[in-house]
């Protein structure tokens, strides 16, 4: 079953058609790469799909629900979930409050108190930032303040994840961790979307990979094939 | 509404913060039969409380993210309506009080709504002028109001078996009503809606991704924070006895909230109450002498003191956490 579907979306800023005619459908349980180069509409699609921007044209359907014009709140609490290209922590909280903060506001009982820190701790846990609790969200390192926006998501109960560049500027060693991580969510039955500009995570992870360039699909299919394809080498390469 | 303190840290600060205020509270409850008679002492603590509300009414907006120049609005709304429901209905001002609290929370609503869109600035500005709406109404509506002549008679704030000439009905008023507006402030700060509201501050984009309603907790968060206002101007209104327009709806009620919450530490919960403690009592026992008519000075050279060499205020120099925090960014 189609559980998120995008027909000819197009977004106009300033006069510039930023996504054109895009269309595409994601089914549960999947995980779709997106790939292209500098200024493709990726971070825009991402924008478009959890509200922040709206569309010129077309439509969203999430869960067979029209979801076009919802404010980016109302689909955050329908579990569509995002992390930001440039991570937002929000500095004067530490991390645990962090990732508390975004747990509480995802509308569910909370029940006993001990039980909320437990969940917490394990989804910290999960991110290896339990040593980094206690730590102002402003002293973490960028690699860190990823995994904080990744473990925020987390504790959302997230149905659809929009994952912007989670693994740029990680090490190697951390990105085949979060790789791991990825696969076990979505093993857990959570549908990932995974902006990729370096491909460093799409290649191995994504099921299907869609490739965007001036705001168009220009290929789709299985991830090898994509990137063998013609057009795409030409986008990257110029 | 559930109340989630849950790491050490902010059980820490609440159980310090309740406990501090509560014994200072006491304190104060039993200071006049310490002090008898009628003292200047009791008269500037008897504001002292009075700014100190106010000023936590401002601050609550400023917690979450909208500087607002224009509480003087609230308040003149607040002394108005109480002063005219006792008048007409007379009705006794303790409860009369809570009725102006209730149209100034009414026009804050409406303002919530029309302003929710605006930041910073924008928003900042809008209330400024928000403060002419109200005080032009009242100005020109003279069969209700007298107009610009103001009101006369306001009955005084009176408990039962006190002097009605004594300030000191309005002492313990004013003190109940800054403590239970605190106590509902820490209440408020550490419950769902407060992290909402600290969220919103910080970063309004990761609020909307972790599902908060920034419409709907802005305007909540004005209409109770004009209601607060309100309040505060419907006590001074019954104090004083006489108000008129130019009195109630005056720049000094919209400034001096907003100094003595910067200069005690915003976006803490003591610090308005510090700050307006601290600066009130200069004013009246330092400056006032020295310079009867410019005394007002010192509210100025208070802002920019505390702009320039402790942004985050007096509690933000005596928060030990935030000071070793800067000395680790610097280095």
């Amino acid at each position: 079953m189609a559980l998120l579907k995008a027909e000819k979306i197009t977004c106009i800023l300033e006069e510039r058609a930023v996504l054109n005619s895009v269309s595409f459908t994601l089914d549960e349980g999947e995980i779709l790469g997106i790939i292209g180069p500098n200024g493709a509409g990726k971070t825009m699609l991402l924008n478009v799909i959890s509200g922040f921007v709206r569309v010129s044209e077309g439509s969203i359907h999430f869960n067979r629900m029209e979801i076009t014009h919802k404010p980016p709140y109302r689909l955050s609490r329908l579990g569509i979930k995002r992390t930001f290209q440039i991570p937002r922590p929000l500095k004067e909280q530490t991390v645990i409050e962090n990732v508390l903060l975004a747990y509480v506001m995802a509308g569910r009982k909370l029940g006993k108190l001990n039980a909320v820190v437990e969940k917490v701790n394990s989804i910290l846990e999960q991110v290896m930032l339990i040593d980094k609790r206690d730590i102002l969200a402003a002293d973490l390192t960028l690699s860190e303040q990823r995994r904080l926006e990744l473990a925020r998501t987390l504790a959302g109960n997230p149905r659809l994840l929009l994952l912007d560049e989670v693994g740029a500027g990680l090490s190697p060693a951390m990105i085949t961790y979060i790789q791991d991580l990825l696969e076990k969510l979505n093993k857990s039955g959570v549908t990932i979307i995974l902006v990729d500009h370096f491909l460093n995570l799409s290649v191995q992870l994504a099921h299907r990979v869609i490739a965007l360039d001036n705001g168009k699909i220009i290929a789709e299919g299985l991830p090898q094939k994509v990137l063998d394809s013609p057009r795409v080498r030409e986008a990257y390469l110029g | 509404m559930i109340v989630v303190t849950l790491t050490a840290r902010m059980q820490r600060h609440l159980y310090i913060k309740t406990g501090i205020i509560s014994i200072a509270g006491i304190f104060l409850l039993f200071l006049p039969q310490i002090i008898p008679g009628s003292n200047y002492f009791l008269q500037i603590l008897t504001t002292c409380f009075l700014y100190a509300t106010l000023a936590l009414s401002w601050n609550l907006l400023a917690y979450s993210g909208k500087i607002s120049l224009g509480h003087a609005a609230f308040f003149g709304v607040g002394a108005y309506g109480s002063s005219l429901v006792a008048l007409n209905f007379d009705i006794n001002p303790l409860l009369s009080i809570w009725c102006g609290g209730c149209f100034a929370a009414i026009l804050a609503c409406t303002g919530g709504f029309l302003f929710s869109r605006l930041k910073g600035a924008y928003f900042a500005l809008t209330t400024l002028a928000l403060v002419e709406i109200p005080k032009m109404i009242i100005e020109n509506w003279e069969t209700l109001t007298r107009g610009s002549l103001g009101l006369l008679n306001i009955p005084p704030l009176r408990i039962a078996s006190t002097i009605a000439q004594s300030y000191l009905p309005t002492y313990f008023i004013n003190l109940g009503v800054l403590m239970l507006v605190f106590l509902f402030l820490t209440l408020i700060f550490s419950s769902r809606w407060g992290w909402a509201i600290n969220a919103l501050r910080q970063d309004e984009k990761v609020s909307f991704s972790l599902g908060i309603n920034a419409t709907f907790y802005h305007v909540t968060t004005m209409t109770v924070s004009g209601f607060i206002a309100g309040v505060c101007g419907a006590i001074y209104a019954h104090s004083v006895g006489i108000i008129e327009p130019s009195m109630v709806f005056s720049i000094h009620y919209s400034a001096l909230p907003m100094v003595m919450s910067l200069f005690g530490g915003r976006s803490t919960i003591v610090g308005p109450i510090v700050g307006a403690f601290i600066l009130f009592s200069i004013d009246q026992l330092a400056f006032q002498a020295i310079l009867p008519i410019g005394h007002q000075i010192l509210y100025g050279l208070a802002i920019m003191v505390t702009i320039l060499y402790m942004p985050d205020g007096i509690m933000g120099l005596a928060n030990r956490e935030h000071l070793w925090h800067y000395s680790r960014q610097k280095k």
